[in-house]
Order: structure tokens, then sequence, then C-alpha cells
């Protein structure tokens, strides 16, 4: 019985806490709050540290390309299973993305366009693909029957209807991911800083680029529904950007980005859940860009450290002169 | 038979809401397929990705200053905020602190979700849906109309032709300076004109047509449009002029093909222009002049004529010699050659056929003709031997 009491008074305690910091403990504590959070988190997490491998790569547009791509994949697997199962509708997404992936690699080694002028055609293409058997089911007398109201999520993302299985299904790509990442923590820094080396040392380069595409493709096609294919791609980059403006060293940039991640993804989901009719997604995409301006301005690379820096330089020299 | 009345010209009376919806969209992808030509060259493709989703926001914030959707100052607004986006991403690339791409990557999704969160919490009862921003509603094109110099014709179609001939009139007046600018960035400064203030028009005139051409045919067919047949037309041609003249080509052969596609299985239009244009740049990849189905047609091609000459030379270097009757004999030449009876038959059957082979039944050998002799010095000077 005491206990309970003390609990209570604990928690009363806590939510007054989060009350003078000006965060509401209703919402924090509600059970949909707590899932989405929880769920967008893992994502952001995860994605930030994958996607810092893209952006060290200078390939962070591919996700965008890839993003959009995945969305046929969805609406082709939904045409096979006849249902909105969020399981089968990733892997249709995780292979159209491959598929995407393939032709894009592809192209770009057997003709002289540039890799932009690939990845707008490809994703237009596909993004188009799925426009068009979008509007196949949607009028088909067998297709039609079945409720299809959810398959327009994966387009803008829709996380406040995420459920305790999509948590599930983010941890079940999450783990092995960040899983594949540990293990080959050694390779993929050579990988990534020095390809020649790495193949000069036996490193298989296609190895390390399937392990690569493999997790960033399973991390897009589990944003999906939480983020949609428009925006997942800035999951995937901004946190490794924003970490970028603070180190150097890949290991804290890896371990920056997941924090920017999952602030970001905390700050957002709450925001969006206090303020009724704001989308998740879009939410933390705005306050990720916000930390990654910020760290632009304020990080010991940044504007700020520069202009500094070039005043501190000028002033110095002026005194050396006339002294 | 329908006399159109002197002062208002319907253009439904003589085209059909199909045909209206074409023109517009065969207009609309040589308006765009013209300034991607530049925008391929100069590897700005990606920025049409940028530019047709941030568009979006825009769109919302010139709506917040006019109240009216349908006010030609929201173009203007929408375009004046798509070079911003443009100048945002130049001024972030410019700082060092992120790569080009990088910043490409950072701006448009967060100006996409600005303008998300402000249509989903300021604007909800405003008809401004972000599906019809991606998908476009080409079938509405007929319906929307305007009367301009006493003829009734579709809103879009109007935009598009006006954007069309702006495009025209830069494109002929710069085009000494944007293929300069094109392919030789630091000449084009040295020579005296500014290719910052030509990129800056390249851009506008872009935004403008992404602005006007994304109401009719959404934001992903604007994609393709710019993109799809300036890249198909780069592959295939070696003169500029020529490329623009391809683009507008292959732009309006994806528009007609893809139009009555989607008409015949009633699906999405510009879904389908989109896959078309995906679906004719994938086989122009293929089949270019370096593309890959090429090369190997032609390795093909070269390895079978390569046979042949060397028949002819077998036959050439051994016909006056002793050994003719071994070498060259009916059953034995394929001991010689290292090929089996049939293959070596067929060979020179086909070289009898041409004409530079014949058989000397007395002596039972394969001979050279008058001409195959011609053909074998010719080799020979071919080969330097």
């Amino acid at each position: 019985m005491s206990s309970i009491v003390f609990e209570k008074i604990i928690s009363l305690n806590f939510a007054n806490l989060l009350n003078a910091i000006g965060l509401d403990f209703e919402i924090l504590s509600s059970y949909t709050f707590v899932v989405v959070c929880l769920g967008t988190m893992i994502l952001a997490t995860v994605a930030g540290m994958v996607g810092t491998i893209t952006v060290l790569k200078g390939q962070s547009l591919i996700g965008d390309a890839i993003g959009h791509s995945s969305y046929p994949g969805i609406i082709i697997a939904f045409m096979i299973c006849m249902s909105l199962d969020s399981v089968s509708l990733m892997i249709g997404a995780i292979i159209s993305g491959t598929v995407a992936f393939i032709i894009i690699q592809f192209i770009d080694k057997n003709s002289k366009l540039n890799l932009d002028a690939v990845l707008a055609v490809i994703l237009s293409a596909f993004f188009g693909l799925g426009m068009v058997l979008k509007s196949f089911i949607q009028g088909h007398p067998v297709y039609g029957k079945v409720p299809q109201g959810g398959l327009s999520n994966y387009i803008f993302g829709q996380a406040a209807f995420i459920r305790t299985i999509d948590v599930h299904l983010i941890l079940i790509v999450a783990i092995p991911s960040l899983l594949i990442l540990f293990l080959f923590y050694k390779e993929f820094k050579i990988f990534i800083f020095d390809e020649v080396y790495a193949k000069s040392i036996g490193l298989s380069s296609t190895l390390m680029y399937v392990l690569l595409v493999l997790i960033t493709m399973s991390v897009i096609a589990t944003g999906l529904k939480l983020v949609g294919a428009i925006l997942i791609s800035s999951f995937l980059i901004v946190p490794g950007i924003t970490a970028l403006q603070w180190s150097n060293r890949f290991s804290h940039v890896l371990i920056i980005a997941a924090i920017v991640g999952s602030v970001s993804a905390f700050i957002g989901t709450y925001i969006s859940s206090v303020y009724a009719g704001m989308s998740t997604g879009p939410c933390i995409i705005v306050v990720m860009s916000g930390l990654a301006f910020i760290s632009m301005f304020i990080s010991p690379k940044g504007l700020l450290a520069n202009w500094l820096r070039r005043r501190k330089y000028l002033n110095d020299l002026s005194k050396s002169i006339f002294d | 038979m329908i006399y159109p009345s002197l002062f208002l010209t319907k253009m439904s009376d003589f085209l059909n809401y199909n045909q209206q919806m074409l023109l517009t969209l065969i207009i609309t992808g040589i308006a765009c397929s013209i300034l991607g030509c530049f925008l391929v060259l100069n590897k700005l493709s990606m920025l049409t990705d940028a530019l047709s989703h941030s568009i979006l926001l825009g769109i919302v914030l010139a709506y917040f200053v006019t109240k009216d959707l349908n006010s030609p100052l929201l173009l203007i607004g929408a375009s004046i905020f798509g070079v911003f986006t443009v100048y945002a991403i130049g001024l972030l690339s410019k700082t060092r602190l992120v790569k080009s791409d990088d910043a490409v990557g950072i701006i448009f999704p967060l100006f996409f979700s600005l303008a998300v969160i402000l249509i989903s919490t300021f604007a909800r009862n405003v008809h401004l849906d972000t599906d019809i921003v991606l998908m476009g509603q080409v079938i509405m094109i007929p319906l929307n109309t305007m009367t301009v110099f006493g003829v009734e014709l579709p809103k879009a179609l109007f935009y598009m032709l006006i954007i069309l001939l702006i495009n025209l009139i830069f494109v002929s007046v710069f085009l000494k300076e944007l293929k300069v600018s094109s392919f030789d960035p630091e000449f084009a400064t040295l020579a005296g004109f500014s290719s910052g203030f030509l990129f800056y028009a390249l851009m506008t005139l872009t935004s403008f047509t992404a602005v006007a051409a994304f109401d009719a045919v959404g934001a992903i067919l604007v994609i393709a449009l710019f993109v799809g047949p300036a890249a198909s037309a780069y592959m295939l041609t070696k003169s500029l002029k020529k490329m623009l003249l391809v683009s507008t080509v292959f732009s309006t052969v994806n528009s007609i093909s893809g139009f009555y596609l989607a008409i015949a299985f009633n699906v999405s239009i510009s879904g389908m222009i989109a896959v078309i244009t995906g679906l004719t740049t994938f086989m122009t990849v293929l089949l270019n002049r370096q593309g890959i189905i090429t090369a190997i047609y032609l390795r093909h091609k070269n390895r079978k004529e390569f046979r042949l000459d060397l028949l002819i030379m077998h036959l050439g270097n051994h016909e006056d010699q002793q050994d003719a009757e071994l070498e060259l004999g009916f059953t034995t030449i394929k001991d010689h050659l290292y090929w089996d009876q049939e293959t070596v038959e067929r060979r020179l059957n086909r070289l009898i056929d041409q004409g530079f082979v014949q058989r000397n039944h007395e002596r039972k050998i394969y001979c050279l003709t008058e001409k195959g002799r011609l053909r074998y010095d010719m080799i020979k000077v071919d080969y330097g031997m």
C-alpha cells in the first residue's frame, strides 16, 4: 500500500518537474505517444547512423531516389497479398528500392549520363509507376474491394497511426542493422575513406556495397510508414550532416548522428502530439534541419567560429603591423 | 457544322477534351525539355527535384498573402520562391560546410515539411491537396478554362504556351552564351559574360516552368519532363542544336504514347508519362552508339567479319603453295583452322555466296575468285602485312 502511495508521489513530482520545464505529462505518458515516440526515435537513431555512411560516400541524393522508388513496391505487394500487412508491404518496398538501385548503378556505369540525371529519371519513373498502379487498383473490381486507405500513408507517412507491431518491426530491422554496422565497423571505415586501400588488403568492395545497400534499404522500407517515401531521405542524411559539423572522427560522428536523430525524433513527436493536425514526420524533419543549421553556425568549424577566427587573425595582424 | 462566333471561340468546338489535354501535355513537355537540356548539361538535374518539391511551400506562402488559389500572383510568388530555394542551396554549399548534394538534400525536405505542416494546421479547408501537388490532375485541364482575346481555352494550355514562348526566346537569344557556359564556364567568365547571371536566369525560367506545369501535371512528372528527354538526347547527339531538337521529339513521343496508354488502361496520365519517359531513357542507354546492347552487337559482328577475313587469308596464303591440297582440301581444311566440318562449310558457303571463294572440283580444294584475290590484297593492307 505504502509503496503505491510512494510511487504516486514520485510520479506526481516527476510530472510537476516536467510541467515546470514546459512538457505536458499527460501527453508524455499516453500510450499512443510512447509507441509513436519509441518508433520514431529508434528509426531516427538507426537511420542517422546508417545515413552517415551515405553522406560520407557522397551519395546523399541516392537515398532520396530510393525512397521515391520504393512506392510502386508497396502497391505491388498490396496487389499480391491483398492486405495492408506491414511486413509484406515492407518487403515489396525493399525489392522495388533494390531494383531501382541496381538500375541506377547500371545506367551510371554504362552511359555518359551524370548520376544526377540518372537519379532524377529513375525517381520519377518509379514513382510514376506507383501512381499508375495506385490508380489502377482504385477502380478495379477485384482490388477495389479490399480497403486501401492506408496506402497513401506511405507517401507522406502517418506516424500517428503506427501500432505496437510496427515498433516491433522497426526493432527487428534496427537491431541487425546496428549489429552489422558494429561488426563491420573497421571495414566500413576503410571502405569509406580509402576504397583503393580497402581493395588492396583484400576487402571486397562489392560485399561492402551489398551490406550498405541492404541496411539502407531496410531502414528506408521501415521508415516509409512513419515518414513517407518523399521525406525519408532526410532521416538518413540530416543527422549525418549535423554530426559532421562537430567532429572529424568517424566514431564520434556516428554517435552524434544517433543522438541528433533520437533527440529530434523526440521533440518532433512531442510537438506533433501537442498541436493537433501537425504531421509527425515533417515536424521531426523541421527540428532535425533546425539542429543542422544551428550546428552550422555554432559548431567549432561553423560560420561563427570562422568569423571569430578571422577577426582575431586580422586584429593580431593589425597589432603586429602597428606595434 | 459549328460556326464559331466572332467574339467568343471555344477551344472545345474544334478539339475534344482528350485532344486539349494531349495538346497541353505536349506543349508542357516541350517547354520543359528545352530548359532540361541545359540542366542536364550543367549537372543540375536533381535541382528540378528540389524545385518541384519546395514550390509547394512557395504556393502556401503566396496563398497566405493573396488568399486566392486562382490568382496569377500565386504562380509568380511560387516561382520566386523556387528561385530562392536554388539560391539557398547555392548559399549553403558556398559555405563549404556541406557538399552541394547534401545542400540539396537538406533544403528541399525542410521546405516540403514546412509546407505540409502549414497546410495541415492553417489551410485545412483550402483546396490545396498535397497529393494533387505530387500527382497532378491532368483530367482537370480542359475544365479550367479562361478567355484570351475572345478565345476560350484551358488555363494550363495558355500559361504553358506563354512559358514555352519565353523559353524559346531565351534559348534562341542566349544560345551562344548558354553553350559556352555549359561546356566551358571558365572561358565564359574570361569572355566577359557572367555565368552567374545566366545560371540564375536559367533557374528563374526553370522555376516558372515548373510552377506553371506542376498544377496540371504534378511535381513528379515535372521532374521526368525536365530530365528524361534531355538525358536521352544527350546520349544520342553531339551538337547542342541537335540535342534540343531530339529532346523535343522524345518529349512529344513520350507524351503521346503515355497519354494514350493511360487512357487505354484508365490509369494516372502523369504517372504513365513518367514511366514511359523512364523507359525511353533506359532504352536509349541500352541502344545508343556507346550503349551496352550496341556494343555486344558490334562485337559479335566484328568477330564474324574477322573470321571471314581469316578464312580468306588462309585461302590466299596457301593457294599457290605445294601443300594446297592438304591445307585447303574439301575435307582437310578443317584440321588447319581448328573448326569443325559444319562450321567450316557454313562459313565457306557464305564466302561462296558473296563471290569471294569458289570450289575447285579438279583439285578438290577451295580457292579464291578474282574478287576474292582483290579482297585478299585489301585485307593484307588493312592488317598491315
